[in-house]
């Protein structure tokens, strides 16, 4: 994607300077490409993992190989203008070379920000050498300053912005103004619940401690099929990992669950391969329409709960299968934590409950899509019902949990959704959104109205 | 007599058929019964004519054997033999039994298909009933052009019978019992097997292959569940097994499947990807989980699971919306064995144009697309029923004019003040208005009583019934006109005798029978019209033909 290379450049050009003369010439220019790639390729032949920031790097390739930092910063707009003098024709060749030229205008340009994590072998595997060198970016401000400063005037506008207050610190933005808005509905169209307990009042939760245990495993599965006996059409579940997922389903195949659902509706899970996915995913769709029932199991922060919707009959229920915390142990995870702790003073657990709870909303929030649309959301977890949790949620969501739905057990839940089911079964026609969520243009335009909206713009 | 080539197989003495004492003979070709003394047989049917024997039940006195026709007749044999009556007829019933079979012809299945299609279809019934069993037309000429969906390949119009579907389960069913000594018993029912080879077509391929020269049913079933093939943990499928084939198909069948594609592009993954700028050299994109030499043995094994449960799912989903099992369908658009039951590729633009208008597009937003219309609200509708009336001249008064005279109307009826010495009596008023209410004898009927108040309802389904027979017939006659083959002439001469045999004999009688019930109105009228219509052209037809002879 070109527009976003040029993005960066145009902020390295804003220096109006000209390129350094150690790199002018081209074969000047491939001989300091050279000497770059080799000390990189020094630096991966490390036994034990390195972290280390862009200055230290910058000082590290200076000490090492003489590369002055004033012309790795040109690397990128250096190689971009020898290829076009060459004439390539495809540009895909160079990729590599194009990578290295822009990790060094990167690393060079900013001094804050981001991170060099060098892992001589993957954790799970620590016998075979796989040396990776990862460069990431910890601050999304930096990601988004292009676009505040090309556009005058920026919306940025989501269903899971919750907190709102944590995206102006992070982001680096001063807004001129923040509202919340809720959903205006003709009728309550979800039916959020927290099940946080067992028939047999064993505690659910997808914590690590208790992932293992069977107990918990066979709730899940009792929850799952007693839900597809009720719901019509489609249920999405959502877990926490891949890996969780793929014990879990392991599990229920060994205790027969499976098999039970099976009865009930047609089960389709998501793999870790696109292709594969998406044909499961036109097939569950399939089974919905043609009356069989579908569920889809899939993960949080996949490809299925990032971009596809649940509307309608597609997803009348959706279960979240414990709170979706990311992979803590991940280095690089670890780096981005501490930047924040360091530079917008927010807490480690602050930051990982938020992105937790973030996905959580967005998963279940797949289900409504509509104004007419409804659906259930299931959060099978005991932590959900503390306030920490609950309360960074979104609002439209929050709204409808009352304190009798907090901790309930499967079978308290499943009377709940029966309940919500036929009440939503029943006629709904334009009529009964009119005034409502629905307005004419009359309406629209009339004082009372007008005055309505203001006033819910205020109420953050 | 039986002539002497027919090999008798049983003979059964004191055998009563009507309250009459005779002997049964059994033989090859035929069923035949001979009073006692007597040479001949007077009670005689080939096993052919034969539909159904039946026996009378065990407890009863008397000991019976029945035999039913095709053409709905019985007869009935009652063995008298006090000591072996039982054996007897237990002996014949038995020798029935075997020769029946052997004698059903491929004609009687004709004739079940027809006794069918008058018992399903009431309406046909009564057709029949009035045209052929009064002998208007011949049996023949009624099942002419009804029977072509016997003989075609087409069975859809005349299976009337939903297809079950499969349940998605039906491998749960089977699960395995302990049979007390270390050995495991599993329930197979015919609709689990049929589940298995609808929803898999490949083992239904290697049964047919295997059963029953190589294998019994119950070892293929005894192999079927042993194998890896039947455990979704499936990885060391060893190349003895006879369904590692159906593994690998099942493999290409998924991988056929991804492959394809999907229709709908709001759910295709691939294209809803971010677009990354740089991922990384030497990072290989799909995660390490897919290399299998780390996987562990249990990981390989869960994911084998789950791609089994998408396939098995797809499967299934693809099984019921299979249209039948129609054998010469391989090569058919609409459904294959792999998974797939969707239309051909010539659909898929529209269907992701479609698509994408639908998420695009809210229904509560569109501009109100027809205009309200006014419901006809018809007050006299007699008036519809004339011409125009040619227009005279009138006296058109103005709006202003009417205004006035309702505005005077209506001041006269607030200053009205009853004058009550002009008034009637009480008595006279209500015999006034009795007399003046519909049915009282000022009231003749203006307007025509509808018929069907009038006419009974028996009359009224005789009616129809003629009606529908005339219809019949009539369709038949017109159907050979332009008459350009003898067949058509012959038919058409034919079909007008039959008319007017119909004539004759259905529609007169039923004119005489309303005339006698003083029905007044004219019921055949338009009966009596189509028949001459109908000679008419008959006749025309014949002159025509008749001058071009000469």
């Amino acid at each position: 994607d070109l527009k976003n290379t040029k993005l960066i450049f145009d902020l390295v050009l804003a220096l109006s300077e000209a390129v350094p003369g150690s790199i002018r010439t081209a074969e000047h220019f491939v001989g300091f490409l050279r000497r770059f790639l080799e000390y990189l390729k020094a630096r991966l032949r490390v036994q034990h993992v390195v972290q280390e920031s862009a200055p230290q790097f910058l000082k590290d390739i200076f000490d090492k190989v003489c590369i002055d930092r004033k012309p790795l910063r040109f690397c990128a707009e250096r190689l971009q203008s020898l290829l076009r003098t060459l004439e390539i024709a495809d540009i895909a060749d160079f990729s590599a070379v194009t990578l290295i030229s822009n990790f060094a205008t990167l690393v060079s340009t900013y001094s804050q920000g981001f991170t060099i994590i060098i892992e001589p072998f993957e954790d799970r595997t620590p016998t075979i050498a796989n040396p990776v060198l990862h460069f990431s970016c910890m601050d999304p401000s930096i990601a988004i300053k292009p676009v505040f400063q090309r556009f005058q005037s920026v919306v940025i506008t989501s269903g899971t912005l919750s907190p709102l207050d944590i995206y102006p610190r992070i982001l680096d933005f001063r807004p001129v103004t923040m509202a919340s808005f809720t959903m205006t509905l003709a009728r309550t169209c979800l039916c959020p619940l927290i099940v946080g307990r067992g028939n047999d009042q064993v505690a659910l939760s997808s914590k690590f401690e208790t992932r293992e245990d069977f107990a918990v495993i066979r709730n899940y599965g009792n929850l799952l099929l007693e839900m597809s006996a009720i719901v019509p059409d489609g249920i999405v579940a959502f877990f926490t990992s891949y890996i969780y997922m793929e014990n879990i389903v392991a599990s229920w195949y060994e205790q027969g669950i499976l098999e039970n659902i099976q009865r009930n509706k047609l089960i389709f899970i998501e793999t870790q391969d696109a292709a594969e996915t998406s044909m499961a995913l036109e097939k569950y769709q399939e089974a919905c329409e043609n009356g069989r029932g579908a569920i889809l199991l899939s993960v949080a922060r996949g490809k299925v709960s990032e971009g596809i919707d649940f509307v309608h009959h597609f997803g009348r229920a959706v279960i979240m299968f414990g709170v979706p915390y990311v992979y803590t142990q991940s280095r690089i995870l670890k780096a981005r934590l501490d930047y924040l702790r360091d530079q917008f003073q927010i807490r480690e657990n602050d930051f990982l409950t938020f992105d937790a709870m973030r996905h959580a909303a967005q998963c279940v929030g797949r289900a409504i899509r509509g104004k007419t649309d409804y659906g259930l959301m299931i959060f099978a977890d005991k932590r959900y019902a503390r306030a920490d949790k609950r309360g960074k949620l979104p609002r439209w969501i929050q709204e409808h949990i009352n304190d009798g739905s907090l901790n309930l057990t499967v079978d308290e839940a499943v009377q709940l959704s029966k309940h919500f089911l036929r009440q939503m079964a029943q006629p709904f026609r334009q009529e009964d959104q009119l005034g409502l969520s629905l307005l004419t243009l009359e309406q629209l335009e009339s004082e009372e109205m007008l005055q309505k909206i203001s006033q819910m713009a205020h109420q953050t | 007599m039986a002539s002497l080539s027919e090999e008798v197989l049983l003979v059964v003495k004191k055998v009563r058929q009507r309250k009459q004492d005779g002997t049964l003979y059994l033989m090859a070709e035929r069923i035949a019964w001979g009073p006692e003394g007597k040479d001949r047989f007077t009670v005689s049917h080939l096993y052919s004519d034969i539909r159904c024997q039946k026996i009378s039940p065990d407890g009863k006195a008397k000991i019976q054997l029945q035999l039913v026709l095709h053409t709905g007749e019985s007869t009935t044999f009652h063995f008298a033999n006090e000591s072996t009556a039982l054996k007897d007829r237990d002996a014949a019933k038995e020798l029935l039994q075997q020769l029946l079979p052997k004698f059903k012809k491929k004609a009687n299945k004709e004739l079940e298909e027809k006794n069918r299609m008058l018992q399903e279809d009431p309406v046909l019934f009564q057709l029949y009933k009035d045209l052929v069993v009064s002998q208007v037309i011949s049996a023949e000429e009624f099942w002419a052009n009804r029977l072509g969906g016997v003989n075609n390949a087409e069975p859809a119009p005349y299976n009337n019978k939903q297809e079950v579907g499969i349940s998605g389960a039906f491998l749960a069913d089977i699960r395995p019992q302990t049979d007390g000594c270390n050995g495991l018993r599993y329930n197979l029912t015919a609709d689990i097997i049929e589940s298995i080879f609808r929803t898999y077509p490949a083992v239904k391929q290697k049964y047919s292959e295997n059963v029953p020269h190589n294998l019994t049913e119950k070892e293929f079933w005894t192999r079927f569940f042993q194998s890896h093939y039947f455990h979704r943990d499936r990885i060391n499928t060893g190349s003895q097994d006879i369904f590692s084939e159906c593994a690998k198909q099942d493999e290409k069948g998924l991988k056929s499947l991804v492959t394809q594609g999907v229709k709908n592009p709001l759910v295709d993954l691939l294209s809803l990807e971010d677009k990354t700028l740089d991922e990384g050299y030497g990072i290989s994109k799909t995660l390490p989980s897919t290399s299998n030499a780390i996987k562990s043995v249990k990981e390989s094994s869960n994911s084998a699971i789950i791609k089994r449960f998408n396939h098995h799912s797809a499967m299934v989903l693809a099984a019921g919306s299979r249209k039948g099992d129609v054998p010469n369908d391989q090569a058919s658009e609409t459904s294959s064995t792999d998974g797939n039951s969707r239309d051909s590729d010539l659909f898929q633009p529209p269907l992701k144009k479609v698509k994408l208008q639908e998420a695009i597009e809210y229904e509560d937003l569109q501009r109100e697309n027809a205009p309200k219309t006014v419901a006809l609200n018809l007050k006299k509708s007699d008036r519809y029923a004339h011409g125009p009336i040619p227009l005279q001249s009138q006296q058109y008064t103005t709006s202003q004019d009417i205004i006035n005279s309702v505005n005077c109307i209506r001041q006269e009826m607030a200053n009205y003040k009853p004058s009550l010495t002009r008034v009637l009596s009480s008595t006279t008023a209500t015999s006034a208005v009795a007399a003046l209410s519909p049915g009282g004898v000022l009231m003749q009927p203006v307007g025509q009583q509808s018929i069907n108040q009038m006419v009974p309802t028996d009359i009224q389904g005789e009616l129809k019934h003629l009606y529908i027979a005339a219809g019949e017939l009539l369709r038949h006659f017109w159907s050979c006109f332009p008459v350009n083959t003898p067949f058509l002439e012959e038919k058409v001469t034919k079909m007008k005798t039959n008319l007017e045999r119909f004539q004759m004999t259905k529609l007169r009688p039923f004119q005489e029978k309303i005339q006698r019930q003083y029905l007044s109105t004219n019921l055949t009228g338009h009966l009596e019209d189509m028949f001459q219509t109908a000679y008419g052209k008959f006749h025309i037809w014949q002159t025509r033909r008749m001058m071009r002879k000469t």
